[in-house]
């Protein structure tokens, strides 16, 4: 069985298993709209600086969604020992862990859907750049998101406090990612600037962690 | 005697696992060969649970040799011809059975035979009738048969069963042990774990009983008899 | 396995040195070199902000080497290695956060501004900080070696590309510089003295880092003693 048909295995198992219950879908959805509502009332972004601080609530919004993500992805595989399971068999490590890492993007690309229309409506905003090019920023960014969260998801999954240590893992890493993402994201949103350096930044961001997470994702989930 | 080593289905030498300060495993030594069925007994925090999973490579001995056929390390076709019946169900609650076996099948390359191992060990283990049923409205004696047919889905050669007695009604008691044995006859090795010690009475080719992480004794079968010995604990 | 823990007498020459070092250092910052032309006397605190800097640089590179090398190897001193490193470099990292503001209030009357340099090295700080708290929810676990030196050789590869974001970030909104080390035509006499006084906190490196590495060697004695103390035990009672 060819390592990318192993990794959609993966996807195609998270996904139905979302399917059937539809329960992490709900979470996320309602935490990162509760943040949406909550930002709202601080500020209404009329002025040009203000939608900057917008572009900054959108992804906080997404990071709370994707921490959900992220916990949830592996709380599936704790129950039963199901990572076990998966060690048992002669797939390739770094094939499940992509798989997982697809799974966890489309989960979030579906929050994101819901989210940045409600952002919009909720804020008053209309992007005035190019928005093509903003979604290529959006899946570069939950990428950078989704493959350094899933490999520490994967290694904290049976460590204390899991819950605190992930984000506390996850986002100091990320600092390059996020500030590419907000920044292309308010040059979106405000019409002028460049958004080219910063999917220049995500690409390199994206390449090289995916690289060394596959590299050393076997190493990490290995028996002691 | 590595002539002999080779051809067994499972050889551990001198195997010691310790976590930190505590000692699961020490100096445990046994052979299981093909066609044979050893019982692994002995009491709570024996251990017992432990050597299953060194023995399925989820561990690493801490010191020692484990061999599955004559390999040291846990290469694809070794975990292919390796079946592990754990406590946990291994099972994704959300999918039926029949998913779930062909989630698995999927993961150890079965290709287009799959669906008719699927049907095949489903009918074995006698979960036919709930099959299309998510694993979390089965009950307890349900989930262990299809956890048992995941363990035996790629018709691996070595089948460690760890408790398969435990929480089943007499029937289900009678089924696997009926499955058991004829396991044993296609040729399968199998170590089964059970502190009802009675249950494997008159199946059992070789008995290795654990306390505290050694070797209380150990009654080879056939196969094994001149092969591995293992220093047994003397009582006080 | 050693009987007896006494520190060797390199050690105490090292300490000596590094005392002469810091000494040297202390009179150069706070001497010989000349008071900066506008900001005054509290400039000198820039020889400590940027030493500091540096030094926790090199700590946490050390850790990435040392992180690799348990990688390959799985031999404990790397990982007693990686550690120290790390926990010194967080404590160089602290000396330079905190002498950052004590700099900016007085010279451009705030206490932190987002500048590139001093916001690189925070999140370099907290990058480590966070290697800490892994290692430390993770005590228990077998693995934990391994996961924190896999999040350590992401950490250091994080180093450049965080600053080089927030560079690009800071050419974009441009805001006030604080830690202004590259000052073109730099007096001599300043540049001697930023380079006496982060020769001496690499040496305090060292004695710290050493210091350290001899403890997590007598932890690693001590919890195998326990753990052959036990097994006698275990041995005796059958």
């Amino acid at each position: 069985m060819s390592y990318w048909t192993t990794a959609m295995r993966i996807v195609a198992k998270d996904l139905l298993s979302e399917a059937r219950t539809r329960e992490m879908t709900n979470a996320v959805l309602f935490f990162a709209l509760l943040v949406l509502v909550l930002f709202s009332f601080s500020f209404q972004p009329a002025s040009d600086e203000e939608r900057r601080l917008a572009s900054g609530v959108l992804w906080i919004a997404f990071l709370f969604a994707g921490v959900s993500v992220l916990d949830r992805s592996f709380l599936r595989e704790r129950v039963n020992d199901c990572l076990d399971a998966l060690r048992l068999t002669p797939a390739s490590a770094s094939a499940l862990f992509l798989g997982k890492c697809v799974a966890n993007v489309l989960f979030l690309l579906l929050a994101a859907v819901i989210l940045v229309p409600l952002f919009l409506v909720f804020f008053d905003l209309s992007f005035r750049g190019d928005v093509g090019a903003w979604l290529l920023v959006l899946g570069l960014g939950m990428w950078a998101l989704v493959v350094n969260g899933t490999f520490f998801a994967a290694m904290t999954t049976n460590v204390r406090s899991r819950e605190l240590l992930l984000p506390l893992l996850l986002l100091p890493i990320s600092v390059p990612a996020l500030i590419a993402v907000v920044e292309a994201t308010a040059v979106a949103l405000l019409g002028e600037g460049a958004m080219r350096v910063w999917i220049q930044v995500l690409i390199a961001f994206d390449a090289i962690y995916t690289t060394l997470a596959l590299l050393l994702f076997e190493t990490v989930v290995e028996g002691t | 005697m590595s002539e002999t080593l080779g051809s067994k289905a499972l050889v551990f030498e001198g195997v010691c696992k310790t976590f930190g300060e505590t000692v699961a495993l020490w100096q445990v030594s046994f052979a299981l060969g093909p066609g044979e069925i050893v019982a692994l007994t002995g009491g709570n925090g024996a251990g017992k649970s432990t050597l299953l999973r060194v023995a399925a490579f989820l561990l690493k001995p801490t010191s020692g040799r484990v061999l599955v056929f004559g390999q040291l390390r846990p290469t694809p076709d070794v975990k292919r011809r390796i079946g592990l019946l754990a406590h946990a169900s291994f099972l994704y609650e959300d999918l039926s059975a029949e998913e779930n076996l062909r989630f698995y099948a999927a993961l150890y390359a079965l290709g287009r035979e799959a669906e008719e191992r699927i049907a095949r060990v489903l009918q074995e283990v006698g979960a036919e009738d709930f099959r299309h049923r998510p694993v979390r409205t089965l009950s307890h004696g349900m989930r262990k048969r299809v956890s048992l047919a995941r363990a035996v889905l790629s018709d691996p050669d070595l089948l460690l069963l760890d408790e398969p007695f435990s929480g089943l009604d007499v029937a289900s008691v009678e089924r696997t042990r009926a499955l058991i044995v004829e396991w044993r006859r296609r040729g399968k090795a199998l170590l089964v774990t059970t502190h009802q010690t009675e249950l494997l009475e008159g199946i059992a080719d070789g008995e290795l009983v654990l306390d505290r992480g050694r070797v209380r004794s150990w009654r080879a079968p056939a196969s094994c008899r001149s092969a591995v010995s293992p220093p047994v604990m003397e009582r006080a | 396995m050693r009987s007896e823990w006494t520190f060797p007498r390199w050690w105490f020459g090292l300490v000596g040195i590094t005392a002469v070092a810091l000494v040297l250092g202390v009179l150069h910052a706070l001497w010989f070199a000349p008071t900066e032309r506008t900001m005054g006397t509290v400039q000198r605190i820039f020889y400590y902000h940027v030493s500091s800097a540096w030094t926790a640089f090199v700590a946490f590179f050390l850790n990435f080497l040392a992180c690799i090398a348990y990688l390959k190897t799985r031999r404990p001193k790397w990982d007693a290695v990686a550690v120290s490193a790390a926990e010194v470099g967080v404590v160089f990292g602290t000396v330079n956060l905190i002498t950052g503001p004590i700099w900016a209030k007085p010279v451009w009357g705030i206490w932190w501004t987002w500048d590139a340099r001093l916001t690189s090295t925070l999140v370099m700080w907290l990058l480590y900080v966070s290697y800490l708290l892994l290692r430390q929810f993770a005590a228990e676990q077998p693995s934990q070696r391994v996961w924190a030196a896999a999040f350590g050789i992401f950490a250091f590869v994080d180093v450049p590309i965080v600053y080089l974001s927030i560079r690009l970030w800071r050419t974009q909104h441009p805001g006030p510089v604080i830690a202004g080390g590259e000052q073109s035509g730099i007096d001599p006499r300043m540049f001697l003295a930023l380079h006496v006084c982060f020769l001496a906190f690499l040496l305090l490196f060292v004695v710290l880092f050493y210091w350290r590495y001899r403890l997590e060697g007598q932890r690693a004695e001590l919890a195998e003693l326990r753990a052959r103390l036990h097994r006698l035990h275990l041995e005796r009672s059958v």
